[in-house]
């Protein structure tokens, strides 16, 4: 939150793929990478990318495991990633606020 | 684009987000009344564990119970592709903050009562504690659906 009691847009998680990475992540404890990337819709790489930027800056972790045989990649949102999506949510819907009329 | 009208895209992204989160939730067939039944089988088991009777009695619906517990979450886990505890923050963790404190009830109350070799009072609080997790269990799927608005 700013000094001036505003809550303020989270430039990591400002991007809309990022967001709704996050947005999902914080529905759940932990999501496998597969099932991420079909819900988000784009390549292994490019959900590598979002998801190194995004655990570079404590947003989310993964963790890899085996299941039924097979390695597994979870990834879960942290404390901060969670309480940084709230900020960014509520900052959105404070840009709306401010705006006459809406 | 103004930011405003950007805001609003947004925010509308993460409701449908939420909602598709809520759409894809799956309770797998009859999950409910198996976790119902983990429990029942646990809270058996270690009450007669603690009627100090032969460990093969007991055994059986400990690792029976456990067996069951972990299958569930095993399907629960290859229908979602997530995996959620119930106790993260949002009105779903009220139930199932709710439906721990009856399994802690229900396993404590039993344990004494297999101590005392009550064995009566043993099968009813394993089944009524059974019966509220599986009913809990239920109940905390429709809560989380519509946290989520769907």
């Amino acid at each position: 939150m700013s000094p001036t009691g505003h809550h303020e847009l989270d430039q990591v998680i400002h991007a809309p793929a990022r967001l709704r990475i996050m947005t999902i992540l914080g529905t759940v404890d932990r999501i496998e990478f597969a099932t991420l990337r079909e819900r988000i819709d784009v390549s292994d790489s490019v959900l590598s990318k979002h998801l190194s930027a995004l655990a570079a800056a404590g947003r989310l972790t993964t963790t890899k495991s085996s299941r039924s045989g097979r390695r597994t990649t979870w990834v879960a949102s942290t404390p901060h990633g969670r309480r940084a999506l709230g900020q960014h949510v509520a900052a959105l819907r404070e840009m709306i606020a401010d705006v006459p009329g809406a | 684009m103004e930011s405003s009208e950007w805001a609003r895209n947004s925010l509308e992204a993460v409701e449908q987000e939420r909602a598709e989160s809520a759409r894809r939730y799956v309770v797998p067939r009859g999950y409910d009344v198996a976790m119902g039944a983990a429990v029942t089988l646990l809270v058996m088991g270690l009450s007669l564990n603690a009627g100090d009777v032969a460990k093969q009695v007991w055994f059986g619906p400990t690792i029976g119970g456990l067996a069951l517990l972990l299958w569930q979450v095993r399907r629960f886990i290859a229908a979602n592709g997530t995996w959620i505890s119930g106790l993260t923050a949002g009105p779903t963790r009220w139930v199932a903050a709710s439906g721990l404190a009856v399994e802690v009830a229900g396993f404590a109350l039993a344990i004494y009562a297999g101590s005392q070799q009550q064995w009566l009072l043993v099968v009813v609080v394993s089944a009524v504690t059974g019966a509220v997790i599986g009913w809990t269990s239920h109940r905390w799927s429709e809560v989380y659906r519509q946290s989520l608005g769907g």
